[in-house]
């Protein structure tokens, strides 16, 4: 690309660069911090340690808060009984949420790519609106509507929360899955003679799967994201991971938020990794 | 709001084969999106109930304490709190969305023009930390801002300052923490139209004797500006309405719409008003979206 001298790509380049600091730089402190051993003054570096992760561990319960760890100092007179549950409740909403997205979302998709019927352009730009309107907006929205079907806050009124604007993601996914494929081979198996129920099985899902199952992965990383439409549809039982974080910040910041944030932060990374992973450009 | 159910067409039967498959998903877009919605909308016109809810009795009381309208019988004189509160979250998001447009155009003018393995590559890079949860993003920034967060604690120790600076609780603070969290909303859209940009184009401006700045107001912002409009309105939105960065970053006295709408419905129990900030909320994010649909529109029908 023969575009202009190179003083412009050089600032051009250092822009970049800065750009990226710009956004790591803040998690990379957020990771390097986590393992600070002081509990006092937290942004003061004071040594390595990983006690607020093994006191984190301990009160989701995946380790017992042995004696051999109590002695280290940081692990004593800690226990938290909310952590474990909302984590808990994450994961479930999450699942739910994701894998009712993902089959209706994919309905979805594949009906709006395969047939044809007036309005259609309309519906389908409705779909977008779950995705685009303020997160705050929908919440209240649902905690109105569920408020007036005296419908009770729980881990169900999360899910079905949580999948109506995962639902809509999922469409776009697996639509623009489908919008690539080419229909040659969908007709090649009709005129062969199989029927619609065989072709969809056997040559239009198996070039779908990649699509799918990014949609659920997003789908899952997405809800377990979400503050705000659980802030306002969990009511008091069904408190989900982020919406437990946020009562922690909002009374103090504290090394174990910061180890409980890189652990999310970890989790969620490695599913959009994965996902990325099957949704990259396989065609040169 | 768009109806989804197609008008009768005689002839054809409305039903066709396949659009089963759409039943689900339009089920629950009725039931959980566009029902919720209209309820809101509803209530904003109802009166609030004396213990929370609402009263069926239609009125406009819910906008007129928005726009600042007295109301004699509710001993209520002028008073523009709410309508300040809509401007200043408006030009917060307006600040969030111009920075994000000057840090987000020279990157993405730079990806556009690399190698496809290394555009995908990139491009990736910019959106992983969007996937970070949203509440930690914003709580790195409450480390870094606090009075003995990282910039004050490098600040005080290198001795340029002996007191720590007020960097959280302001504005500036959403602002910064907003324009870290919608970054990719920027660059996407950005990329996009640059990637698409005719270079030759820039080479003819430049060999009929246009000077650089010339070129880049006359030709590669216009071609750009769909790419423009589009993440300005990204950005904007969520923006606007955002409800974590001013909860946890913002000032006291500086409230915005999100923490606004929080409160009317979580404390203050005020459902009609909260719904008519809500409603006032959704018409200007879909007027955004609207403006941005129509500026893709007309740059398509330019092309050809």
């Amino acid at each position: 690309m023969s575009l202009r001298p190179s003083p412009l790509k050089a600032a051009l380049l250092a822009h970049l660069w800065l750009f990226f600091l710009f956004l790591y730089l803040p998690i990379a402190m957020l990771v390097v911090y986590s393992f600070n051993d002081n509990a006092v003054s937290m942004m003061t570096w004071n040594g390595f340690t990983f006690d607020w992760y093994w006191r984190v561990l301990a009160n989701i319960g995946l380790i017992s808060p042995s004696s051999d760890l109590a002695g280290s100092g940081n692990l004593q007179l800690y226990s938290d009984p909310n952590l474990g549950p909302a984590a808990l409740n994450s994961v479930i909403v999450a699942l739910g949420s994701a894998s009712l997205a993902t089959v209706i979302g994919t309905l979805s998709a594949l009906g709006l790519a395969r047939c044809t019927f007036p309005g259609k352009l309309t519906y389908r730009t409705a779909l977008y609106l779950p995705i685009v309107i303020p997160d705050i907006v929908l919440g209240i929205a649902l905690l109105v509507f569920l408020a007036a079907l005296s419908f009770p806050l729980g881990r169900v009124s999360v899910i079905l929360a949580h999948t109506v604007f995962l639902a809509s993601y999922v469409t776009v996914v697996v639509g623009a899955r489908l919008a690539g494929m080419n229909t040659a081979l969908e007709e090649a198996s009709a005129d062969l003679g199989a029927s619609p129920w065989i072709t969809f099985w056997r040559v239009t899902f198996p070039q779908l799967v990649p699509g799918i199952v990014g949609g659920f992965l997003l789908s899952v990383v997405i809800s377990f994201d979400d503050l705000v439409i659980a802030y306002f549809t969990s009511g008091v039982g069904a408190t989900t991971l982020p919406v437990y974080l946020f009562g922690a910040i909002k009374r103090n910041v504290s090394p174990e938020i910061n180890a409980i944030s890189v652990l999310m932060m970890l989790l969620s990374m490695v599913i959009v990794a994965l996902a990325l992973w099957l949704r990259r450009p396989t065609r040169a | 709001m768009t109806s989804a159910s197609p008008p009768p067409i005689p002839r054809r039967p409305l039903l066709r084969p396949g659009m089963g498959k759409l039943a689900p998903g339009f089920f629950l877009f009725l039931c959980l999106f566009l029902a919720p919605v209209l309820i809101v909308v509803v209530y904003s016109l109802l009166t609030r109930g004396t213990y929370g809810g609402v009263v069926w009795h239609l009125d406009l009381d819910s906008y007129a304490r928005v726009l600042g309208l007295p109301n004699e019988d509710e001993l209520r004189d002028w008073d523009f709190v709410y309508l300040g509160i809509f401007a200043k979250s408006a030009m917060i998001a307006a600040a969030t969305a111009g920075l994000t447009l000057l840090m987000a155009f020279p990157a993405a003018w730079y990806i556009a023009r690399q190698p496809d393995r290394r555009k995908f590559m990139l491009l990736t890079l910019v959106t992983l930390p969007f996937f970070v949860n949203a509440l930690v993003r914003v709580y790195a920034w409450m480390l870094i801002l606090r009075a003995d967060g990282l910039i004050n604690n490098l600040l005080m120790a290198s001795g340029l300052i002996d007191q720590p600076l007020h960097l959280i609780y302001t504005p500036g603070a959403v602002v910064v923490a907003m324009v870290y969290q919608y970054l990719p909303f920027m660059v996407l859209p950005l990329f996009a139209s640059l990637e698409k940009m005719d270079l030759r184009l820039l080479e003819a401006s430049r060999d009929l004797g246009a000077s650089g700045s010339t070129t880049f107001r006359r030709v590669v912002l216009p071609l750009a500006m769909p790419g423009i409009v589009a993440g300005m309105v990204l950005v904007f939105v969520p923006a606007f309405g955002n409800f974590l960065a001013p909860t946890l970053i913002g000032g006291a006295k500086d409230l915005q719409l999100g923490p606004l709408l929080a409160q009317a419905f979580l404390s203050a129990r005020d459902w009609p008003f909260g719904s008519a900030i809500a409603t006032l909320l959704s018409a200007v994010v879909l007027l955004c979206l609207f403006v941005m649909a129509r500026s893709e529109g007309r740059q398509a029908k330019e092309v050809v």
